[in-house]
């Protein structure tokens, strides 16, 4: 029998003063009671444990699950059916795994659970069996597959009345100039003051347009994923911004190590074009504008990219809402549609990395870009299958 | 001695009466009138009246076609495929002209068959001057 003072748990129940025979009551009052469908099965094919929550998980009686070890697996939903088989594999080879998929239930009815699969180690360090623990997640995942959907929906939404508003945009600038054009001299400057107005609005009203389109397509335009070299796309970026960068004489500074990372190119061109170009456009007037992007080496396989600059700086009180779309750091007074960092925060969320921001007032920003490293070498147990997998 | 310049024969197919317009507007304005002379522009404000134009005696045979995207009766595309079927219409010059700035669109555009996918701006008169840059490599 396993000795338990070696866990927490064990050291609590032995503080406790439990007998033998008390700790045995304990236990199958806890097996018995769990919302959980717990199953130990060993490692010569016998299941030594069926909590009776797996008859509510699944409407068959756990002598089904005595009877045969891989009963639970063949419930599994034939879509699931590998991802199930790969998290069994992990835990046969000794490590803990997670995975997320659905059972046919007797009655009918598909459920989402969550099981967790946990080696049992003899004292050698041997498999001696499997604990699965499966909980009921079906509530979760239904509201997270609705959530997204309705924001797939909005996306599209807001993507197709922008576009929709471009050939109207379109007619208005197009005949205010037409009027100019050839009736300027009658209208006078009374007259013509009021076609600029126009003009003007429908301008702002392009850029709005543009903005939305922009969002919408940072939030859903599908991601195609390789290994970028980051270099070549920061150079990309300095390159398209030639002219801006020679007329306010700004210094960029890159260092030589910007690694190869995993990622979609057009997306990261879109990050660093939003963050250079801010830089750029959001610089101060009282000293020459130097831009770094610089690698900061981390632990991990993630790599993390500082973009900074000594620029104006944005307001502590800003600092909150920075990346949300439409709020500008400094109102209406620099151009721009405030839905540049915005875009930066949504494509490097789908890229599965994080954006931060510090700043001073003054002194300038540095934009921290997390992302995934570039694939490495295969290993004996690839890392992302002691995860949870999660469809 | 003054360069003969080429005469260019255009439909225009675009089913907003306001862009056709500005478009009509743009292409005989001052710019593009250094690079060629426009002999007619032939408009048809959708598809339909467009092949009807292209196919049912008596045919048009421009020179350029220049298509919106997105008509009320169908896609621009499926117009540039039947001229590059056609063999009358086999090697007019063709351009997707439109808001849209979607890749994708483009992509389409292009996999049909049209010389150049552009984008309805505000400086129209450049853009005029870019259509008419394709047509001026191709007619004699």
């Amino acid at each position: 029998m396993k000795e338990l003072n070696y866990t927490e748990i064990g050291q609590h129940l032995s503080k406790a003063g439990l007998s033998a025979e008390e700790l045995l009551d304990l236990h199958e009052t806890m097996v018995s009671n769990i919302a959980a469908a717990v199953i130990y099965s060993l490692e010569d094919g016998r299941v030594a444990l069926c909590s009776p929550y797996a008859e509510v998980l699944t409407g068959f009686p756990t002598d089904y699950f005595y009877s045969d070890h891989r009963f639970f697996e063949s419930l599994c939903v034939e879509e699931d059916l590998d991802r199930f088989r790969r998290a069994r594999m992990i835990a046969e080879l000794g490590e803990d795994s997670l995975v997320r998929h659905r059972v046919n239930h007797q009655s009918g009815l598909q459920l989402w659970l969550e099981t967790r699969l946990v080696p049992v180690l003899t004292g050698d360090g041997e498999v001696e069996g499997i604990m699965s623990v499966s909980t009921d997640v079906t509530a979760l995942v239904c509201n997270q597959l609705q959530i997204e959907e309705q924001n797939r929906d909005l996306a599209d939404f807001a993507y197709m009345v922008s576009h929709d508003l471009k050939a109207p945009i379109f007619t208005i600038k197009g005949m205010a100039s037409a009027i100019a054009e050839d009736f300027g001299e009658q209208l006078g400057g009374e007259g013509n003051e009021l076609l600029n107005y126009i003009s003007a609005a429908a301008a702002r009203l392009e850029t709005l347009v543009a903005s939305v389109i922009e969002f919408s397509s940072a939030s859903s335009k599908p991601i195609k994923e390789s290994n970028v070299d980051l270099r070549r796309v920061v150079a990309d970026v300095i390159h398209d911004h030639a002219k801006q960068i020679e007329s306010c004489a700004a210094k960029i500074e890159i260092s030589n190590d910007l690694p190869t990372i995993k990622g979609d190119q057009v997306r990261l061109y879109q990050i660093f074009s939003n963050l250079i170009g801010n830089a750029i456009k959001y610089r101060s007037k009282d000293r020459p504008l130097v831009i770094s992007v610089t690698n900061r080496p981390i632990s991990g396989p993630r790599v993390l990219i500082e973009v900074s600059d000594n620029g104006l700086g944005i307001p502590a009180d800003k600092l909150e809402d920075i990346f949300r779309p439409y709020h500008r750091a400094h109102g209406s007074a620099i151009e721009g549609n405030g839905i540049g960092l915005a875009c930066v925060k949504k494509v490097v969320e789908r890229l599965r990395g994080t954006v931060s921001v510090k700043s001073t007032m003054g002194s300038g920003s540095s934009f921290f870009i997390t992302l995934p490293a570039a694939s490495s070498e295969p290993q004996a147990i690839p890392p992302e299958l002691t995860r949870c997998f999660e469809s | 001695m003054e360069m003969v310049k080429p005469h260019l024969s255009i439909l225009l197919v675009d089913d907003n009466d306001g862009h056709r317009y500005l478009i009509r507007r743009a292409l005989a304005g001052a710019r593009t009138s250094k690079l060629m002379q426009i002999s007619a522009i032939t408009e048809a404000s959708s598809l339909s009246q467009a092949r009807e134009l292209l196919f049912t005696s008596p045919k048009i045979t421009p020179d350029l076609a220049i298509v919106d995207l997105n008509l009320g009766d169908g896609r621009g595309t499926a117009l540039i495929a039947e001229l590059r079927a056609s063999a009358q219409h086999h090697h007019t010059r063709a351009i997707i002209l439109s808001t849209s700035v979607l890749d994708s669109d483009r992509e389409e555009a292009l996999a049909v068959g049209a010389d150049r996918y552009v984008t309805k701006t505000e400086n129209l008169e450049l853009s005029a001057a870019e259509i008419l840059d394709i047509v001026a490599t191709g007619v004699s």
